[in-house]
């Protein structure tokens, strides 16, 4: 698969997860950065990001409350949630707080690629 | 008129006695004409009037009855009973000395149913003649003389005369010992009181020694016997008696050799008796005195004689059994002696008396025909057997009855337990059933609680195994695709699939259904842990930091390990619940074990919550109770029933930093150690 010029930064405390999204974000051409917490994330300097892709709950704190902070802080970064959560109301909560997709453990390989197409396209 | 008596002591209710009333002299006089009329009147029997009853009819007779009987009372037998103001007399003539035991027995029987019959009032006079020893005719004068002068001053009323040589005595000498006394007796037979020749109006209770009929009863129980021995002394009472047998026995004394033993001493009879063949049948008669002239009492030189034999000995005495006899056709001396009572009470009381037959029975020694390895199957028809050792309910008739009334009383309680006992077990059979399927629905519940959690957990591997797989797919599709992503890819599937395989198997687990419970010995730290294994999702969903601490040594405990966890999720799922108002950052739940005396583990649950009022910690763990708005108030009292069912305790409290803490103890299968 051709290398694409594209960093994707990937937010999940399960680590057997963390390794398989970055895995396959990584055969088809991205280049990763793997965070395995919120805290983790902030911590760490942060060089060339294009993409976040955040799980929402992260046991400490969550994916969304790190999109707001960033937010806050001025970022325009694209976010896109994966959660292995079936909750209604975070889905409603992480729209309002603005992502090109919520994806919902397991998902398919296409549909995170065409968030994070549809995220780099914006 | 001859009767049979039977020994009848309501008889004496009968009597009227004239001592109980105030007697004059003409009531003398007319008692004395009355008695008089009756013998010209041909009445035998004696009667004394009772003045309550009779006088005033007797004052109404008619004047030439009166004037009939008056001109022979000169003439008449100067017999009368003149009863007056005073007791009456009665004189007891014994033949023999006071060591004879068939007359001692008969006297102490007359004596005794005379103080009886008379309610005490009466005298009672013995005099033992001793004739067998002193039969000379000098003797017999004094004797009488004797008794005349002794008696001058208190004559006696009734005489009574045990057996022949008494009676003869007595009849001999009336007019000068007792004159107008009645006269009784006993002890003899009719041709012995014919052989004397008692007067008339001698009444007596007669018996007839049939030594017959003795032989008959040996013949029934020695039909093999071969040899028949007589024995008897050499007083002239012994010799009639050999006599007598002699007459009476002639005729089955041909069915054996029979030897009449006689005229020899009483070593001699105890020799001759220790070598008589055990085909023999030896009848003992009576032996005053062996041939030296030395005197017995016959049963002692019975007991001697017997003491040696070497064949069955039989008698016609009642007193010779316990002496070593097996039986014998016998009357006994105290129903001779009762019998000739009531003729003497009636005698007094005025009643018509006549003489009657003692009838004789078979008795027999049953431990003579032990002894002697007879029969008691061929004694004669109606044999009374002494000394018979009681049947066990003869004997104890009462404490047998008493014991199966025991044992019956206890066979109804015992059976009554075991029905209750029986309804009981249906019952907890009952409630298990009712426990189990309780428990199963709140295991659903429980995980229907955890569902979000467990969905959340089961995602995470699904969703890797899902990334993995269409990673790996895609390198299949490149020219050169990387063998060793593909191969480290593929491990991963299967350590994802093993994580996911896990969840599932706890959540089977956590909804497994009993039918009976599972009993099994398991290490309570290990089913904390797992508790915890399901708890955890549900826990970092909330925020809730869990920690565990305690014994960490193996916990074992015996109980169904599916029920305990049961419990553990139960009070943990109510804690973390407990906690949704409290600061996220200061939610903690904390599991803690420790071994405590009577060697239990308790493990502790304690939340960040705001405890449980005071006044509800008691109350806490009833059905229904709760404080959650959606919760059915069945997790606690569940809890209680699983804990109590494997006798452990549960209990709750508030810690003193602020929360609840759910404590329960289980019994320990081994002792560990704290930590």
């Amino acid at each position: 698969m051709e290398k694409l010029p594209w960093t994707i930064a990937v937010v999940e405390d399960d680590p057997s997860m963390l390794k398989s999204v970055q895995r396959l974000l990584n055969v088809h051409g991205y280049t990763t950065q793997a965070y395995s917490s919120a805290e983790d994330y902030l911590d760490r300097p942060v060089t060339k990001i294009d993409c976040l892709v955040l799980d929402v709950d992260l046991g400490g704190m969550s994916g969304i409350e790190l999109q707001r902070q960033l937010r806050d802080a001025g970022s325009k970064l694209p976010v896109i949630f994966m959660t292995a959560l079936e909750d209604d109301a975070l889905e409603a909560e992480a729209a309002r707080a603005g992502c090109i997709a919520y994806l919902r453990k397991p998902f398919a390989a296409a549909s995170l690629i065409n968030a994070i197409d549809k995220a780099l396209a914006a | 008129m001859a009767r049979q008596f039977d020994d009848h002591p309501g008889r004496t209710s009968e009597r009227a006695f004239p001592w109980d009333h105030l007697h004059t002299s003409t009531d003398t006089v007319l008692c004395s004409i009355c008695y008089y009329g009756s013998v010209l009147l041909g009445a035998r029997t004696f009667m004394v009037c009772n003045w309550k009853v009779r006088s005033s009819r007797i004052v109404r007779s008619s004047a030439a009855f009166f004037f009939l009987v008056l001109p022979m009372l000169a003439a008449g037998q100067a017999v009368s009973m003149e009863i007056v103001g005073r007791v009456p007399r009665v004189l007891i003539l014994y033949p023999y000395d006071e060591r004879i035991a068939a007359t001692t027995e008969a006297g102490e029987a007359v004596r005794n149913r005379l103080r009886e019959g008379t309610a005490g009032k009466v005298d009672i006079f013995s005099e033992f003649l001793d004739l067998t020893r002193f039969p000379e005719k000098a003797h017999v004068e004094k004797m009488a003389h004797f008794l005349t002068d002794k008696y001058r001053d208190r004559r006696p009323d009734v005489v009574i005369a045990l057996s022949d040589e008494s009676a003869s005595f007595i009849a001999t000498h009336r007019n000068t010992v007792a004159p107008g006394a009645r006269i009784v007796t006993t002890g003899l037979s009719r041709s012995t009181a014919g052989n004397i020749h008692l007067p008339g109006d001698v009444i007596g209770v007669f018996n007839k020694d049939d030594i017959v009929k003795t032989l008959e009863m040996a013949r029934g129980l020695q039909p093999k016997a071969r040899h028949l021995f007589i024995i008897g002394g050499s007083a002239d009472l012994d010799r009639a008696w050999l006599a007598t047998a002699r007459a009476d026995l002639a005729d089955l004394a041909k069915n054996y050799e029979t030897t009449y033993l006689e005229n020899v001493t009483i070593d001699e009879f105890v020799q001759r008796a220790a070598r008589f063949p055990p085909d023999s049948i030896v009848l003992a008669l009576t032996i005053f005195k062996d041939s030296t002239g030395r005197n017995f009492i016959p049963r002692e030189a019975i007991r001697q004689i017997a003491a040696t034999a070497s064949a069955p000995i039989y008698g016609p005495y009642p007193t010779y059994i316990d002496h070593g006899i097996v039986g014998g056709n016998m009357v006994t001396f105290e129903s001779l002696g009762l019998a000739v009572a009531d003729l003497a009470l009636d005698a007094i009381a005025g009643n018509p008396i006549v003489s009657v037959d003692a009838a004789p029975i078979y008795i027999a020694d049953a431990r003579q025909l032990k002894r002697w390895g007879l029969s008691e199957s061929d004694l004669p028809a109606g044999t009374v057997q002494w000394f018979k050792e009681k049947t066990l309910w003869e004997e104890h008739w009462l404490a047998v009855l008493t014991t199966i009334a025991v044992i019956a009383a206890q066979g109804v309680v015992i059976a009554g337990l075991l029905v209750e006992r029986r309804r009981r077990r249906a019952a907890e059979l009952e409630l298990r059933v009712r426990l189990l399927e309780l428990v199963h629905l709140n295991q659903s519940a429980t995980a229907g609680a955890l569902t979000a959690s467990i969905a959340h957990e089961l995602n995470q591997p699904l969703g890797a195994i899902r990334s993995n797989a269409e990673a790996g797919e895609l390198l299949l599709r490149g020219e050169t695709p990387d063998l060793n992503l593909i191969k480290q890819i593929l491990v991963d599937i299967k350590d994802d699939d093993q994580r996911a395989g896990d969840i599932i198997t706890r959540l089977r687990g956590l909804l497994k259904k009993r039918s009976e419970i599972d009993w099994q010995e398991f290490d309570l730290n290990e089913v904390i842990k797992s508790a915890i294994k399901i708890l955890r999702p549900e826990a970092e969903r909330r925020s809730i930091v869990i920690s565990c601490s305690g014994a960490t040594d193996e916990l074992r405990v015996r109980a169904d390990r599916v029920h305990i966890q049961q419990v553990i999720l139960n009070l943990a799922t109510n804690a973390m619940d407990a906690m949704l108002d409290v600061a996220s950052t200061e939610r903690r739940l904390k599991f803690q074990t420790r071994l405590t005396k009577g060697s239990k583990v308790e493990l502790s649950i304690s939340d960040t919550g705001d405890g449980i009022p005071g006044e509800q910690l008691v109350g806490v763990f009833d059905p229904f109770y709760t404080t959650k708005p959606t919760g059915t108030g069945l997790g606690l009292s569940i809890a209680r029933m699983i804990v109590e069912t494997y006798a452990g305790k549960i209990w709750a409290g508030n810690n003193p930093e602020g929360g609840a803490v759910i404590r329960f103890n289980l019994p320990l299968v081994r002792s560990g150690c704290v930590t």
